[in-house]
């Protein structure tokens, strides 16, 4: 049984682990108690989670996998903003064309608001750098 | 109705962000209202240099009619700066409104 509907939207870039790891816990527990995850939006600079060509320090957790993973397990839309996606460097076609990450689509603001209105709730994570 | 909160200042990329957003949702029709509070007042006015990442902000009025711009008046007066500097029509509230605002809307967001 579906509880409520929900939008998460991510602006933090993928260096910003604490919020990064915030927003995805929040998407696996909204899922584990039964909600709807319509979609999880990267807009600022979390399209960069978006790139393929992505590479974190090492021994930091590789996020992009694991909303990648999360998003396979539950077969929720992980989409990236490709207006701003491209002012981050980002590609939005899968290679070779482009540096679209496997797991994530291109998407327009306009999709994003259509998802948004017909939604209960949204939820919102800009990050620590977010001053 | 979707209430977009603008409270960084205009050098900051998510004022154009939320800026392209606002218009996004208005071109589709949705029920909008914007609250400028805190530094974020400034992106409201004229640039100073030739560069303008919210040239945008023209079109609220121009194209969409959209009326539903409110300043928070202890910003205003934390800038000195008044109703009529800006260069979109704006309406001044204080915090009690804003927060009947956010009540009101469905969905809040912050930029």
């Amino acid at each position: 049984m579906v509880n409520s509907s929900y939008v998460i939207m991510l602006q933090a870039a993928p260096d910003d682990y604490l919020a990064g790891q915030q927003a995805l816990q929040c998407a696996q527990d909204l899922v584990t108690k039964g909600n709807q995850l319509k979609q999880v939006f990267f807009y600022g600079p979390a399209v960069i989670y978006a790139n393929q060509f992505l590479q974190g320090p090492s021994g930091a957790p590789n996020l992009q996998e694991q909303w990648r993973k999360f998003s396979t397990e539950n077969n929720i839309p992980l989409v990236v903003c490709a207006t701003v996606g491209s002012q981050y460097g980002l590609e939005a076609l899968p290679p070779p064309a482009g540096n679209l990450a496997e797991g994530f689509v291109a998407g327009g603001l306009a999709e994003f608001i259509e998802t948004l209105a017909k939604a209960e709730h949204f939820l919102q994570f800009q990050g620590s750098g977010s001053c | 109705m979707l209430m977009f909160h603008f409270t960084k200042p205009a050098s900051h990329a998510s004022a154009r962000q939320g800026l392209d957003m606002l218009l996004m949702a208005l071109s589709l029709d949705q029920p909008c209202c914007a609250v400028y509070s805190g530094k974020a007042i400034l992106q409201l006015l004229e640039p100073k240099g030739s560069f303008d990442p919210l040239k945008k902000l023209g079109l609220l009025d121009a194209v969409f009619d959209f009326a539903e711009i409110y300043v928070d008046s202890a910003s205003l007066a934390e800038n000195h700066l008044l109703a009529s500097s800006f260069r979109v029509p704006v309406k001044v509230i204080d915090s009690l409104k804003i927060e009947q605002l956010n009540q009101q809307a469905k969905h809040k967001l912050q930029f």
